[in-house]
């Protein structure tokens, strides 16, 4: 390696300054050094210490490429990153797959007496038929607060009026008035697309496609990992500021002990 | 002047002290990969603000030769110029918020940060109910699920001051605000003093330690220059609204993956537009107002009442019910904290 060569080849120069005394003043030495021989000895041991210096920072300069276990996010399905709507959006007239066959709703409740149809409007525990359907919609617990009850095809205003499933933030808006405007101004809602006002991208989900009519409630979800900050623990595991050093006294311990059995750097 | 062995070997002493010290302070290079080094035109590379068109295209294509060395992903590199008429506000319903962390990670997949060690320009802070004093604010809860009923979501990023205190303090001018408001840093010309880290009252601002591993799979490969292009190692780096997808007219990644439809973006000098509705007719507040840094980014809540006029207890069991719907007699217990409200009404 040359380094080793140069450091061997400079060695017997510094023994000679310090053996021979000053025979020759300032002859060849620089305008930069002092004319009388007596500096001559330690300037050369300064120069001799820096180069011991670079060369040992050469020598070493690999061994601070060693990378720490930099930590990352624990893995997560990455399907729940999606950004299409949570629900689809209602169809008109509802379909429905009973026993192979896809229905309209009418279907089977146009064979139903009028008597029969007023009937309907059970609470959940008298309910016999479509008992898989939990409604958890605060006080409007009964099917015909919203369905209609002549036309199980289209959803029912509060005044009777008819309207199609698929315009049901009509119905909504009833009762749900403050958000109902804040869903019109767009101040309450999803947007997708885009953020120009009037472009053809951009798509205002209506409330359906979020929220289910049955119970309306988000539900609750989990939450991604959270951040790996590598340098805190969580607050609840933190001693309370200023009584201790933010790490125990053991982990400052064991670290010098790293860093000892490592060399300095 | 005659030679002698002294001088000779004087001489000598000197240059190989002076070569070793020129090479020891070179040393660092030694530790960079194969290919890192810049090459000469890239080092010569002006500042984004001073390049001519020709020079950018070229800086786009160095990038893209770098994107495919280092991830082997063939990506295409745009500079996305700010529209005219257009300053971009963000607007985030903390009564929707439900600190799912999805915008987060979504956030990560859209702007290509490092993995390991991990970067992210949004935390979200789980705050007790009845403050707004972030110090209690906890971005490490991990409950099964969210969100809890004792707490409420504050998401923080990269706020766009309008007056910046991050881009004051930068001695190089490596970052500076845009006409359509977004915050940006040229990397090429961040020398990574982390000044505006520490300057930054919204702690939005992120370091690269090390160079940013990104699986290659999982690299984003739209980039543009002045946001999501992968970084290069010891360069400051943080949020700009996604200026690649806003200033082509589409909404940022964090917004598009919200569950619940909290977050809001656009164009406040629209007066038809959604952020602009959000700041004349709701209630509307930014973080750490004293310290005059003009965000725009603005935090909202809902008015929702409960039952008797009164503002809703706190705790309420349920973030989209309207209060008139919470089943009754079931607060929960951390209501108590907020004693006025917990019982009567």
């Amino acid at each position: 390696m040359i380094p080793d060569s140069r450091s061997s080849s400079a060695a017997p120069g510094e023994d000679r300054t310090i053996d021979v005394p000053s025979p020759e003043p300032a002859s060849s030495g620089g305008a930069n050094r002092a004319p009388d021989g007596t500096q001559r000895g330690p300037g050369f041991f300064v120069a001799f210490c820096l180069l011991a210096t670079a060369l040992w920072i050469l020598g070493t300069g690999g061994a601070s490429n060693v990378v720490p276990d930099l930590g990352g996010t624990p893995s997560f399905d990455r399907a729940q990153l999606t950004t299409a709507s949570p629900r689809t959006p209602l169809a008109h007239p509802p379909q429905l797959f009973l026993n192979g066959f896809e229905r309209s709703c009418e279907d089977c409740h146009a064979t139903f007496e009028p008597g029969e149809r007023a009937a309907a409007a059970r609470s959940e525990s008298e309910r016999v038929q479509h008992v898989d359907i939990v409604i958890s919609h605060g006080r409007n617990d009964r099917c015909l607060g919203c369905h209609h009850a002549d036309d199980r095809n289209s959803l029912s205003l509060l005044d009777g009026t008819p309207i199609r499933f698929d315009a049901a933030e009509q119905l909504c808006r009833e009762c749900h008035g403050l958000v109902g405007r804040d869903w019109e101004a767009g101040t309450h809602g999803r947007t997708h697309g885009s953020w120009r006002t009037g472009s053809p991208e951009q798509s205002r989900l209506t409330c359906t496609e979020c929220h289910d009519p049955h119970s309306p409630a988000f539900p609750r979800i989990a939450p991604l990992p959270g951040p790996n900050t590598l340098r805190l623990p969580p607050p609840s595991e933190r001693p309370p500021h200023s009584a201790e050093p933010l790490w125990p006294r053991s982990a400052i311990e064991a670290s010098r002990v790293n860093d000892a059995s490592r060399g300095p750097h | 002047m005659k030679q002698t062995r002294r001088s000779f070997l004087r001489r000598s002493a000197a240059a190989a002290t002076g070569l070793a010290a020129v090479a020891a302070a070179l040393s660092p290079l030694r530790e960079l990969e194969e290919g890192q080094m810049p090459d000469l035109e890239g080092f010569l590379q002006k500042h984004y603000k001073e390049m001519s068109e020709e020079e950018m295209v070229r800086a786009l294509e160095r990038i893209e030769a770098r994107v495919e060395k280092d991830y082997g992903v063939r990506a295409q590199v745009s500079d996305v110029r700010a529209q005219d008429g257009v300053e971009f506000v963000y607007a985030l319903n903390l009564s929707r918020c439900i600190g799912c962390r999805r915008c987060v990670h979504a956030c990560v997949a859209e702007n290509n940060q490092s993995r390991a060690p991990e970067i992210q320009y949004i935390r979200v802070l789980e705050m007790p109910r009845g403050t707004l004093d972030l110090e209690k604010g906890n971005h490490h809860y991990d409950h099964p699920t969210v969100p809890d009923d004792d707490h409420y979501y504050l998401p923080v990023q990269c706020h766009q001051c309008a007056n910046p205190p991050c881009t004051k303090v930068c001695p190089v001018e490596a970052t500076w605000t845009e006409p359509d408001g977004i915050t940006v840093i040229d990397y090429d010309w961040c020398i990574g003093c982390r000044y505006c880290e520490a300057a930054c009252p919204y702690w939005a601002r992120r370091f690269n330690f090390t160079k940013p591993e990104i699986p290659k799979e999982e690299v984003n490969p739209r980039m543009s220059y002045l946001s999501n292009r992968p970084r290069p190692s010891g360069v400051m780096e943080k949020c700009t609204f996604c200026l690649h997808k806003t200033r082509n007219g589409e909404l940022p990644a964090c917004l598009e993956v919200c569950p619940v439809g909290a977050r809001k973006f656009g164009n406040v000098l629209d007066p038809e537009s959604e952020v602009r509705k959000i700041l004349e007719k709701k209630r509307v507040f930014v973080l750490k107002e004293e310290a005059n840094t003009l965000p725009r980014f603005f935090y909202y809540f809902d008015e929702r009442y409960a039952a008797g006029g009164g503002p809703e207890p706190g705790g309420a069991p349920n973030h989209s019910l309207p209060a008139d719907d919470v089943p009754k007699g079931s607060a929960p217990a951390g209501s108590g904290e907020h004693g006025e409200h917990g019982e009567g009404g």
